[in-house]
């Protein structure tokens, strides 16, 4: 008799999908329920009478990593800085959770008001990597949300997507409505002023549908289902237009140009779980004028945009005093290249150091890193430097432009012995264009001779212990660089260069690492790939597919049967050496660099000729023609 | 405030005693952390009303001043109750702490009468035998009833049992509540679900002569 109550008790709580019983029955049998629950220091929360506008803004990647991104930071204070809009966050749930989100019909919930996702009225997806794709149906489907756009009715929130991926939105068109290409801090204003519009007339009958056409009018702004793809009979594309007049015929990417005035946060939420980036971030710059031709982020968010010196300090000092953090890190695509690092440094230091508050400088490059601003700021902690060199020899880092010389290295490191570090690591890419056996050795030969420095410094002098470690990466060609064209190696070979540089390190000292090919390979694909992939990953999703990017759960064999399935090959979109006069899938979107540029970058790229930086010359990458009036300020003509 | 793991309640302490602008003292070395401790560990998932802790400062500062600075700035679910100014070193906290008093809420499907007087019974044992895990990993056998000072269930509600039990500290060794429920349940194989609800509440931590 008893038991019988207790059982109905329950079933009703299925029904009702009681936040009480995601805390009492879900969260306890889960690994970090504290990361489920929110309620962090600095969180928002907002009574629901006075909101208008429910955004939920989703990170699809656990919440450690979600948590450690910096634009999802800004958006969040940024919307929920507007008094009728209420921004919440979602996160991917990790396997545990999932499982049992599923086997109780427990929805997937923001981490605010733990309210369904479904409730919410804009579903906003961050994408920072191609492999997080799967987990973004994943959600879609965990929300109950249909994952196709077109099967969705006017109840379903609107699903829209942005981050540095959708500069090549085609492989997620079928999955999303609309999409913001470039930053998003005005455009996402922008959009919501136009949503609140529409939702106040929705009673009046307008449709999702009509809003959409409206929205695709805003700069920045693409709505897949109003573009249609025209293909070749050998499945490459012939053309891509709007399918009704009036659209725009190019999708213009979005940049902020005033950085020193746009929005900051001055509070940020505290995680209580320990966070992959457990610090406060600071960004001192946008954009990068190196132009290293591999990197599709130092091409997409040019050009570059300074904050003055007082800005950031001022900044800092409010985030010190709302978050009680004990590391800062200035971020930027290179921190070096920030005109006035030094003195930034030496300020921060001096104001921080009594409260052992350290400084942390992530993206440093070799030249322009000074070892004594390194001493500087780690005089609290001590802890490795990390280097990239890139490439192994000086013909492949002028192919990719990477400005860096050995006698560069060779300094630093020295430098650094000298001064007591001990541990150095190496960051390489392998599979680069024009890339033979030769250029692998130097990878050895040039650790190698970092080891050699170490035994040139006297002993009294250097660190007792010594270890180098080297890290390769596989090569991934990625839309909007140089080498948008270009086929990846295929597996094979990468392994066989991996296996050639395992032997040819003779050193104890130098540990080598390198990362799994496969991830690479349908990394390739989908940065390049098209709208037919779109199948592919429905595909995927179906057979379990998901925390791609996550070793222990990629499954290579799944994702080969998603394209068997499918009868798609994956080697048309990662191996194949595309003409330079084939319609590229992302040919649409203009991320403001001119293709005569990147075409002129690529054959200096096979000639070995290098393109200076921005600072010492202006190389015309199309950006100031993009936007009439913008000055690359910090350049001159040459 | 649940699930906070022993290093998470750490760092919510020393970021708040940031915030506070508290002059915390510093280790020294190459990692310098600020000299905070607590008397007990909080295990993973378990609440609590109070729990003791120290932290050591640079200046002085009135408790009562004190107190008011970081409660300003302390998340939601959090609070100082009380502080108390210790001038020099003394005995570590840990090793004052007298008894813990713990809450433990838990899913039943036995009769209140019924666990009344299984328990009654499991009181007069004079020695239960369960295994635990020690620290090198292995299984061994460990004697609990001496750590049992109290143990006794208050009401059944709804299907879930309350109970109230007192864990007496022995040579700064304490067990975890978890292991006396386990063995109950084992000993007189009842009805009782941990996998659905089970709670464990901290409501008191007794102290000895320290303060
Ligand atoms: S326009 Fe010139 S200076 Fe400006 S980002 Fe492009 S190449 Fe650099």
């Amino acid at each position: 008799m008893f038991f019988l109550t207790l059982l109905y008790k329950y079933n009703k709580m299925y029904i009702m999908k009681d936040k009480k019983y995601i805390k009492n029955v879900i969260l306890p049998q889960v690994k970090k329920p504290i990361t489920y629950q929110g309620n962090e220091l600095n969180a928002t929360h907002k009574n629901l009478k006075d909101v208008f506008i429910r955004f939920a803004f989703a990170f699809p990647d656990l919440y450690e990593v979600g948590m450690s991104h910096l634009g999802m930071k800004i958006l969040y204070g940024l919307l929920n800085e507007q008094p009728d809009v209420f921004c919440e966050r979602v996160f991917a749930p990790w396997i545990d959770m999932e499982k049992l989100m599923r086997d109780k019909e427990v929805p997937l919930f923001t981490l605010e008001t733990m309210d369904p996702v479904k409730e919410t009225d804009i579903l906003g997806f961050t994408i920072q990597y191609e492999m997080c794709y799967t987990n973004i149906l994943n959600m879609l489907e965990l929300s109950e949300i249909p994952l196709l756009s077109k099967n969705r009715t006017e109840q379903d929130p609107i699903v829209i997507a942005g981050g540095p991926c959708v500069c090549n939105p085609e492989p997620m068109a079928n999955f999303i409505d609309l999409f913001v290409i470039g930053e998003g801090e005005e455009v996402v204003l922008e959009l919501l002023q136009s949503y609140r519009h529409w939702k106040k007339e929705q009673r009046n009958g307008a449709s999702k549908r009509q809003w959409l056409k409206k929205a695709a009018m805003i700069e920045g702004v693409y709505v897949p289902s109003l573009y249609q793809v025209y293909y070749h009979e050998d499945k490459t594309i012939e053309k891509i237009e709007p399918i009704k007049k009036g659209l725009p015929l190019k999708i213009r990417k979005r940049f902020i140009h005033d950085l020193e005035d746009s929005y900051y946060p001055e509070r940020l939420i505290v995680p209580y779980a320990e966070i992959v980036h457990d610090r406060i971030p600071f960004e001192i710059f946008r954009g990068c004028g190196r132009g290293c031709r591999f990197c599709q982020a130092g091409m997409i968010y040019r050009p570059t945009r300074d904050k003055s010196v007082a800005c950031i300090e001022s900044g800092i000092q409010k985030l010190v005093r709302t978050t009680g953090y004990d590391e800062i890190s200035l971020l930027s695509l290179s921190s070096g290249d920030y005109p006035q690092i030094e003195t930034l440094i030496h300020d921060l230091v001096q104001q921080y150091e009594d409260q052992r508050i350290s400084i942390a400088l992530p993206s440093l490059r070799i030249d322009s890193l000074s070892v004594t601003m390194l001493e500087e700021i780690q005089k609290i902690r001590k802890s490795g430097i990390t280097l990239a060199p890139e490439a192994g020899t000086q013909r492949m880092r002028d192919v990719i432009n990477k400005g860096v010389t050995e006698t560069d290295l060779i300094q630093t490191v020295r430098e650094a012995f000298e001064k007591g570090w001990g541990h150095i690591k190496l960051y390489f890419m392998i599979g680069l264009p024009t890339e033979t056996d030769k250029d692998i050795f130097g990878i050895a030969e040039l650790a190698e001779k970092v080891v050699d420095q170490y035994y040139e410094v006297p002993k009294e002098k250097r660190n007792k212990q010594c270890s180098v470690v080297v890290s390769t990466s596989c090569f991934v060609p990625k839309p909007f660089t140089p080498f948008q064209w270009m086929g990846q190696k295929t597996l094979r070979e990468f392994n066989r260069k991996q296996t050639l540089l395992k032997k040819s390190i003779k050193s104890k000292k130098i540990k080598y690492n390198w990362h799994e090919s496969i991830v690479s390979f349908y990394e390739a694909v989908f940065a390049r790939g098209d709208r037919q992939l779109g199948e592919v990953l429905e595909k995927a999703h179906e057979l379990g597919c998901h925390f791609d990017g996550w070793h222990e759960c990629f499954d290579p064999g799944k994702w080969q049967e998603a394209f068997e399935k499918t009868d798609i090959s994956p080697e048309f979109y990662a191996l194949r050496e595309r003409p330079i006069d084939e319609v590229l899938p992302w040919d649409f979107i203009d991320m403001g660099i001119s293709k005569q540029f990147l075409i002129r970058e690529f054959k200096k790229a096979s000639m070995e000729n290098k393109t200076i930086f921005c600072r010492d010359g202006c190389t015309k990458c199309g950006i100031q023609e993009f936007d009439q009036g913008w000055i690359c300020h910090d350049s001159h003509e040459i | 405030m649940q699930y906070l793991s022993h290093l998470d309640q750490q760092r919510v302490f020393q970021r708040a005693f940031r915030r506070a602008e508290i002059p915390m003292a510093f280790s020294n070395g190459f990692n310098p952390h600020p000299r905070i401790s607590f008397a007990q560990a909080m295990p993973v998932g378990m609440t609590s009303d109070e729990e003791y802790g120290d932290v050591i400062l640079t200046d002085e500062m009135t408790p009562v001043h004190f107190v008011e600075k970081v409660n300003y700035v302390m998340p939601k679910g959090l609070k100082i109750k009380k502080a108390w100014l210790i001038q020099s070193a003394h005995s570590s906290l840990s090793a004052s702490v007298e008894c813990a008093v713990y809450k433990i809420k838990i899913e039943s499907e036995e009769s209140f009468q019924r666990l009344q007087t299984t328990l009654e019974k499991y009181k007069t044992l004079n020695t239960i035998i369960v295994q635990k895990r020690n620290k090198r990993k292995k299984m061994v056998d460990i004697d609990i009833r001496p750590f049992i000072e109290n143990f006794s269930v208050d009401s059944l509600d709804l299907g879930i049992a309350s109970f109230e039990l007192t864990i007496r500290f022995i040579h700064q060794q304490s067990i975890k509540p978890i292991l006396v429920m386990q063995s109950f349940k084992k000993l007189y194989k009842l009805n009782l679900n941990f996998e659905q609800c089970f709670q464990v509440h901290r409501k008191v931590l007794q102290m000895g002569d320290l303060i």
